[in-house]
């Protein structure tokens, strides 16, 4: 066996990012004891939330399971604010390598960490109409 | 805590990571454990991998699935996290709302009580009721439970039982209310109540100042383990 350094320096040992990075969770099992449906299955079951990429998102129904797209303003205006990139919890392929990826993310959980666009319209005309009306 | 946008624009990139505790809420800023990821402190977010995006319960027995020990991460260090300020440590507490009580014809005086004790220099004043409703000043000086001083006037003079709202965050810059943001008892809001300067390390990207309940602060948190590379 050939032991090789990681980093540049003998003994300079792992930076926080390596130690983080080794956190990282596999996902559903690729032993064949696990299928990707039962992967998802056990995802919704918990509320997660979940990252396909293009080519299996098509397969999940998220109004079915109580999920809908996660959103995130994108201010480059780059993506359309629906686009995730991960790991596909099915394919298991990177999204960026699989046509791009879009998350799901459970109803309960989306007005917790989702900034939602046609509600801060909503409010900022509530706002402005309440300012016009007392002030 | 909402994931707002990215400083550099474009998608997320999200990551399953295993927990070493329990995330009882979505929207928490996660640090570095032993097991794994763990829920911030409400003054720490050293080594953060960033925000989390859904619960997780930790557990350390045999379980049947393993799907329950992991939570999704967004882990950009540029994510910019949008959390709702707090009047107190408890969540939904509405801020401190201030009735100038002297009038002020110079504009820089905001006298009442209730600006409390916790030292809020180089936090931020705004006026909510008045001749200066929308206008938005930096607190140059705190005396204790009498009044807050700004540096630049607001516009108008500022007349007893104009309605002011405060918090300890800043945008502008390299001081205390741009560099630190303590979060509320359950890590879901931002304590606005603290004295400015105090609170894990964040920076202040902007601020939205509207009402007692619906204003927030806007911050990158920054000790990220994919910014700092420190062993």
């Amino acid at each position: 066996m050939i032991v090789v350094p990681k980093n540049a320096k003998l003994g300079q040992g792992f930076s926080k990012a390596q130690i983080a990075a080794s956190a990282e969770h596999p996902g559903r099992r690729t032993d064949g004891t696990q299928s990707a449906a039962s992967w998802l299955s056990d995802l919704t079951g918990l509320k997660k939330l979940i990252v396909l990429c293009s080519f299996c998102r098509v397969k999940f129904n998220p109004r079915k399971n109580g999920y809908r797209r996660f959103y995130v303003h994108d201010i480059a205006g780059a993506t359309d604010g629906y686009a995730a990139n991960g790991r596909c919890d099915a394919c298991k392929q990177p999204t960026v390598n699989a046509g791009g990826g879009t998350a799901f993310i459970h109803e309960e959980t989306y007005d917790l960490v989702c900034v939602d666009p046609i509600e801060q319209r909503r409010q900022a005309r509530r706002r402005s109409a309440s300012a016009w009306r007392t002030r | 805590m909402k994931l707002a946008y990215h400083l550099s624009g474009g998608a997320p990139l999200l990551k399953r990571i295993k927990i070493g505790a329990s995330f009882a809420n979505a929207g928490i800023v996660t640090i570095n454990g032993t097991a794994g990821v763990i829920p911030s402190t409400t003054t720490d977010f050293a080594d953060t991998m960033g925000l989390a995006l859904d619960t997780a319960t930790y557990s350390s027995s045999q379980g049947a699935s393993h799907a329950e020990g992991l939570v999704t991460v967004d882990v950009r260090p540029d994510a910019v996290i949008r959390a709702l300020m707090s009047g107190g440590a408890t969540e939904n507490t509405q801020l401190t709302q201030l009735v100038n009580t002297s009038a002020s014809t110079d504009g820089l005086t905001v006298t009442d009580a209730d600006v409390g004790s916790a030292d809020m220099v180089s936090g931020t004043v705004w006026c909510t009721k008045g001749a200066n409703v929308g206008q938005s000043r930096a607190i140059a000086t705190h005396n204790a439970s009498q009044d807050f001083v700004v540096t630049v006037p607001f516009i108008n003079d500022i007349a007893v039982g104009d309605e002011f709202l405060f918090c300890p965050y800043n945008e502008a810059g390299l001081t205390d209310g741009a560099g630190n943001v303590q979060t509320s008892t359950l890590f879901t809001q931002a304590d606005a109540s603290i004295a400015s300067g105090t609170g894990g390390l964040a920076t202040v990207v902007a601020l939205e100042l509207n009402g007692r309940g619906d204003s927030y602060v806007l911050m990158q948190l920054g000790d990220h383990v994919f910014v700092i590379s420190t062993i």
